[in-house]
């Protein structure tokens, strides 16, 4: 149970409290005054104040002390607890009774689209099935808005990229493409952000 | 004469942090959602966003990498499980520091866990800095015996202050108490690590 120091009563202690949080500019704007007052008249606060970036260099030894983790590793661990039955996503209440209403629907409607179509594609997106091969997109990429589907299609040209899936839901798609193709849509006016998906760097 | 790094310099270990910005909550988000529907493939792309991230966190909590690992994998399956949970009414990245840290509580409560600072690894290339002076290894072991000073609580708030750069409002919703609460935590936890700065200011000037 931790004991909570009554601010008000020591200005010294609340603004020494907010010294992390006012070095990084992270207080909101009345804060931000009432500390920058305060400091204005008092030495020992500036000190500590003063003590903001050693006390970050001091954490950064500590934060070097572990060794970072494995992520792949930690993944296929993750990947054998998910094989078994009981972690699948918990389903909310209602799923049950739309799941029982869409069935029958959804698997006439999977049945005459298997009947149509041959042609599987070559790629797996973000949105691929369960038990496909991982991600084979590159890069997650949003454009400006207002950008015209002719001017896409020279850039993703120019880079060397092209589309695995998309629009998601927030506009953004998903690219095939080399790193350096990456960089040079990170640096084009129409795109808004330019993500590499995956650890390794892009292909 | 001790000479220090900007505050705002590069803090990752060579781990490519992802943004933090607006976009990068809307890419986040949209993993999610693919999530709620499922998919396998999204959720190892969010675990891969996150693994750095929580491990960073979890070890300054746990300071045992066996447990680091089993706690952070345990966070990362309750998003699989029960994406559909998150309300949308703080950040996404909050809700899953906030189910780390109360696994990590929990953790700590099954298990009385001693920090053994003998064990610490020293990184390859620790680079420059005043840690020199002291020498490397015995400045790590202070580090360590003051920081395992502080209850897992206070370590949390120092973590998510000075390695993940929330503010203390988010800060409150992570560790599920008033923003006054946190505020306090660091007053003490940064006056303790203050005098383990103050200590080393004054061994670095005694030395030749």
């Amino acid at each position: 149970m931790s004991v909570v120091v009554p601010m008000e009563h020591d200005e010294h202690v609340a603004v020494q409290a907010l010294l992390p949080w006012f070095a990084r500019g992270q207080l909101g704007d009345d804060e931000m005054g009432e500390v920058q007052r305060h400091l204005l008249h008092c030495q020992a606060c500036r000190n500590e104040l003063a003590a903001e970036r050693p006390m970050q260099t001091l954490l950064n030894v500590a934060d070097a002390l572990p060794q970072g983790g494995d992520v792949e590793a930690g993944l296929a661990k993750m990947r054998a607890q998910m094989q078994r039955p009981e972690v699948a996503p918990r389903a909310p209440r209602w799923m049950p009774w739309a799941l029982g209403l869409q069935g029958a629907a959804v698997a006439m409607l999977l049945g005459l689209w298997l009947q149509a179509r041959d042609d599987a594609p070559d790629y797996q997106g973000l949105s691929a099935g369960a038990e496909s091969a991982p991600v084979a997109a590159d890069a997650l990429v949003m454009f400006k808005p207002g950008t015209s589907e002719q001017a896409l299609r020279e850039l993703l040209q120019a880079q060397g990229a092209s589309v695995v899936a998309g629009p998601t839901e927030t506009g953004a798609w998903l690219l095939r493409v080399e790193s350096s193709g990456l960089a040079g849509l990170r640096a084009s006016p129409l795109v808004a952000l330019a993500e590499p998906l995956q650890p390794r760097p892009a292909r | 004469m001790l000479k220090w790094p900007s505050l705002k310099k590069k803090r990752d270990d060579g781990v490519a942090a992802p943004g933090r910005g607006p976009a990068s909550e809307q890419i986040e988000l949209a993993l999610l959602a693919s999530i709620k529907r499922g998919q396998r493939a999204d959720f190892e792309t969010l675990y891969r966003l996150y693994h750095p991230r929580l491990w960073r966190f979890l070890v300054h909590m746990l300071r045992h990498g066996d447990l680091v690992e089993e706690v952070l994998n345990d966070t990362l399956m309750v998003v699989w499980q029960r994406a559909e949970s998150f309300d949308g009414r703080s950040k996404l990245s909050t809700w899953i520091f906030g189910i780390a840290y109360r696994k990590a509580l929990k953790a700590l409560s099954r298990q009385d866990l001693p920090v053994d600072a003998d064990d610490i690894e020293e990184p390859a290339d620790p680079g420059p800095g005043p840690e020199q002076q002291l020498g490397l290894a015995q400045l790590r072991v202070r580090l360590a015996e003051a920081l395992a000073e502080l209850s897992p609580e206070h370590r949390a708030v120092v973590e998510l202050c000075y390695f993940h750069d929330m503010a203390y409002g988010e800060i409150a919703e992570v560790v599920g108490c008033p923003p006054e609460t946190v505020k306090t935590r660091m007053f003490y936890a940064r006056r303790r690590l203050r005098l383990l700065l103050d200590d080393l200011a004054g061994a670095g000037q005694g030395e030749p």
